[in-house]
């Protein structure tokens, strides 16, 4: 789909996924890394538990279908070169703190200059303004302050932060859509521009329904753990099951899956009163909450004699709005995923291994979008990119790395 | 077919001239089109009086009073656009749904797969109206597939695909976040397929069809956990609120009731900050705590100690403590905090004041992130059908008798 564009990714983990998303889509992608490579590649998990930079499986994850070179950036060869690099580019990517590249004489004023048609983007914890832009801050922090974790979790326990990175993915996607909406205006204006991302702002987004419900009730909602607010009431939305858990909900302004619950719970002989009752006629709305949860009680019940799979068949049978609590195993195994072709395998030669990724988030019938090849190893294409492309000379690439400057 | 018309030219943003035909509702379908609105596309939201957007009928209203055009939840998830109402079912509903495609660049929507189908929209019918057309569908499972027509509610698409098992303490059941999160996620990635489409269209000619997924694309948000299983066989669980890479890593209590500070701590020199903030207590030289390893071996006892170093503190007062150590810290907050309080977010404008015609002058979401060249231009949200008479007359340029006939058959029901 972008097949033809340039980019060069000087991210850390905040940023990963957005040079990934466009290097799925076919752009050129360029991840730039400091001499000796990005401490991100110290992150866990290790294909086989070895720690190794070239081994971090947090690292394929989210460098795939890039490409990579190393250059210091704080060196002034380094800087020239990154300049020359750029004036190839069509988007930078970087998450630097706010400044740090305009001290290295790398800032989008010094490199739109040379080169108008450039798009920056900027992803950092707060933005490139405002009274926090300069504090540090990580994932946990960012999903705290943009109240995520307030609203999740148990309420004798402290605020929880949802599995891994979520913020840094969430801001990472904002990313590669402001990065394209970017390259749209481009076409207009006849230059490129800058996108700032704030990971903050983007939780802020995300936790879109307690903002509203200060604004308009002045109340705010607790930790609840499975619990699920809904119209006045919390209702539960996880359930034991025979071999794991599912989720489903009681929501009294839909009585259709309530309905085909108790069907089948009828065949099974298990509906007990509420078998008996004209479901036709039935307003759950009017229903007083013991009567709400006397129903949930035997659902549950019924839920607890059954398995994952039978649970799920029916679901989609009945529509019971019901779902599977998936473990990753069961994710690798799903019949859908398996059946839209979900899994690729990609090669990594250097551990002697091939193994399955995730092939993409959305289907296109045209253009490609899909994971293509394994992230880079350190430096793996600097003679590629540096020489046969940029055209510098073998001499002076020896030269560049003898000075720690590659 | 209608002339094709371009988009409201007085429409100024990012996306000037394009137009959108958005049958999407409730939150995952809203969300796309709400972003491409702020920036300036010219949203056609389709609804009708028998079955307006869920959305319009979730509590909180504005004044407490239940009405479609009072709902806090549809302001929020569709400022920026207009709304028609039209009856789709109906034959001369369809066959104005038609030229509407013909005027449109995207269609997006988010039905459960197969209405479309049964409406008789599918791509390939719409392909016949407008050969460049793009349209998004979006779905938890996708178009495709055995379990396609799989329906759900918040939390299905967070749940089938790893996150809520994996979202939780290790000692007890899991959880999941008291907001539908892959209704969050799964926009912003069908957000960027729109826009690389329509760039491709720009340089090809050519249209396409996008069949986004939750599922899919929340696997992706634990991609490291699916290579961890795939490459190592290991079947990931839950982590509180632990980091693979750092440690200590939580969020602590502070004085008052239910006030927490989040801290963490990546490396050595942010280790050496926080026992200085702490002022070295001699507990901090113990070689358990001595490197990332050990601390992470250690975590349970080393979180109690701060824990208890914290409870001293106000939230704001051990965040600015933490901050002058260098250590990546901040206070947990609430609703309250971001929309009264928090001044980063006021200074860049995260929510604007904006008036509503029934609703009166409420916040509005402002785009999460900015382009320095083509800020959003944001209006308020559309009432229900506010926009019938310049999409029917201005835009598809019905004349006035046949309008008033369509009304009275019930088509802009």
């Amino acid at each position: 789909m972008l097949t033809g564009y340039r980019v060069l990714d000087l991210t850390d983990e905040k940023g990963f996924l957005c040079g990934k998303i466009l290097g799925d889509l076919g752009a050129d992608v360029i991840k730039v890394e400091r001499p000796g490579g990005d401490t991100a590649r110290n992150i866990a998990p290790f294909y086989h538990d070895t720690p190794d930079p070239e081994k971090s499986l947090h690292w394929f994850a989210f460098n795939a279908s890039k490409r990579g070179v190393t250059l210091n950036i704080e060196d002034p060869e380094g800087q020239d070169l990154f300049k020359k690099l750029s004036d190839t580019a069509d988007f930078i990517i970087e998450s630097f703190p706010p400044g740090y590249m305009e001290k290295q004489g790398l800032g989008y004023s010094a490199l739109s200059t040379r080169n108008p048609k450039l798009i920056m983007t900027s992803i950092t914890p707060f933005g490139q303004t405002g009274p926090y832009k300069d504090r540090k801050a990580s994932e946990i922090v960012i999903m705290a302050m943009g109240g995520m974790t307030d609203i999740n979790g148990d309420s004798d326990r402290p605020p929880l932060r949802l599995y891994l990175d979520q913020a840094y993915y969430l801001a990472s996607s904002y990313a590669a859509a402001g990065t394209l909406l970017a390259l749209h205006c481009r076409y207009a204006a006849g230059k490129g521009q800058q996108v700032d991302v704030s990971i903050y702002e983007c939780v802020v987004r995300a936790n879109y329904r307690e903002p509203i419900r200060w604004e308009y009730t002045q109340m705010l909602t607790s930790r609840m753990g499975n619990l699920f607010a809904r119209g006045g009431r919390a209702y539960r939305q996880l359930w034991p099951c025979k071999d794991g858990y599912v989720t489903w909900l009681l929501m009294p302004d839909n009585v259709k899956p309530v309905r085909a619950f108790v069907e089948w719970m009828k065949e099974e002989g298990a509906a007990g009163r509420w078998g008996e009752m004209n479901w036709d006629e039935v307003s759950l709305l009017k229903w007083s909450p013991e009567e709400q949860d006397a129903l949930t009680k035997a659902i549950a019940d019924f839920i607890a004699t059954h398995t994952v799979k039978e649970l799920e068949k029916a679901s989609i049978q009945r529509g019971l709005l019901l779902s599977p609590v998936n473990s990753v195993d069961l994710v690798a195994e799903d019949e859908q995923l398996l059946a839209r072709g979900d899994w690729k395998k990609i090669e990594h030669p250097e551990l002697g291994a091939t193994f399955n990724y995730s092939r993409f988030t959305y289907l296109t019938s045209e253009g490609n979008n899909e994971v293509r090849f394994r992230a880079p190893l350190v430096g793996e294409h600097n003679d590629e990119i540096y020489g046969k492309e940029l055209g510098l000379s073998k001499e002076t690439l020896t030269a560049l790395k003898q000075k720690g400057v590659l | 077919m209608a002339a094709r018309k371009q988009a409201s030219a007085s429409r100024p943003g990012a996306l000037a001239g394009i137009r959108v035909l958005d049958f999407s509702w409730a939150g995952a379908g809203p969300f796309v089109t709400k972003f491409l609105a702020d920036f300036g596309a010219e949203i056609i939201k389709v609804e009708s009086r028998k079955r307006p957007d869920i959305g319009r009928l979730t509590p909180p209203f504005a004044g407490g009073i239940n009405h479609p055009d009072r709902s806090a939840l549809y302001l929020h998830t569709n400022a920026s656009k207009l709304s028609i109402t039209l009856n789709i079912q109906h034959p001369k509903g369809k066959e104005i749904v038609k030229k509407i495609v013909g005027i449109a660049d995207i269609v997006m929507e988010n039905f459960t797969p197969g209405v479309m189908e049964r409406l008789g929209f599918t791509y390939k019918e719409l392909i016949k109206i407008k050969p460049d057309l793009i349209m998004a569908s979006s779905s938890i499972y996708g178009q495709t597939g055995p379990k396609s027509r799989l329906s759900g509610f918040g939390n299905t698409g967070y749940s089938i695909s790893g996150h809520y098992l994996l979202t939780g303490w290790s000692d007890r059941e899991p959880v999941s976040p008291g907001v539908a999160y892959a209704d969050i996620v799964q926009p912003v990635f069908t957000i960027s397929a729109i826009l690389a489409a329509l760039d491709y269209r720009k340089r090809t000619g050519k249209g396409q069809y996008i069949d986004s997924t939750q599922v899919e694309t929340m696997v992706q948000c634990i991609a490291p956990a699916m290579l961890d299983y795939f490459a190592n066989g290991r079947v990931a669980t839950r982590l509180g609120n632990r980091s693979p890479y750092a440690s200590p890593h939580g969020i602590f209590p502070c004085k008052g009731d239910d006030r927490w500070c989040a801290l963490a701590v990546f490396n050595e020199e942010e280790w050496h900050g926080l026992c200085q903030a702490m002022k070295n207590p001699p507990w901090t030289r113990d070689a358990k705590f001595a490197t990332l390893a050990a601390r992470k071996e250690n975590e349970d006892e080393l979180e109690s100690l701060i824990a208890e170093w914290t409870i001293a503190y106000d939230r704001d007062e051990l965040t600015t403590m933490l901050q002058k150590a260098g250590v990546p810290s901040g206070p947990a907050q609430n609703g309250s905090d971001l929309v009264d309080r928090d001044p980063q977010l006021r200074e860049r404008q995260s929510f604007i004041k904006l008036t509503h015609p029934v609703m009166g002058e409420v916040n509005h979401p402002t785009p999460a992130i900015k382009l320095s060249a083509t800020p959003p231009h944001m209006k308020t949200s559309p009432c229900l059908g506010e926009h019938n008479e310049y999409v029917y007359k201005e835009l598809l340029g019905i004349p006035e008798q046949e309008y008033n006939e369509l009304v009275n058959e019930g088509v802009f029901e």
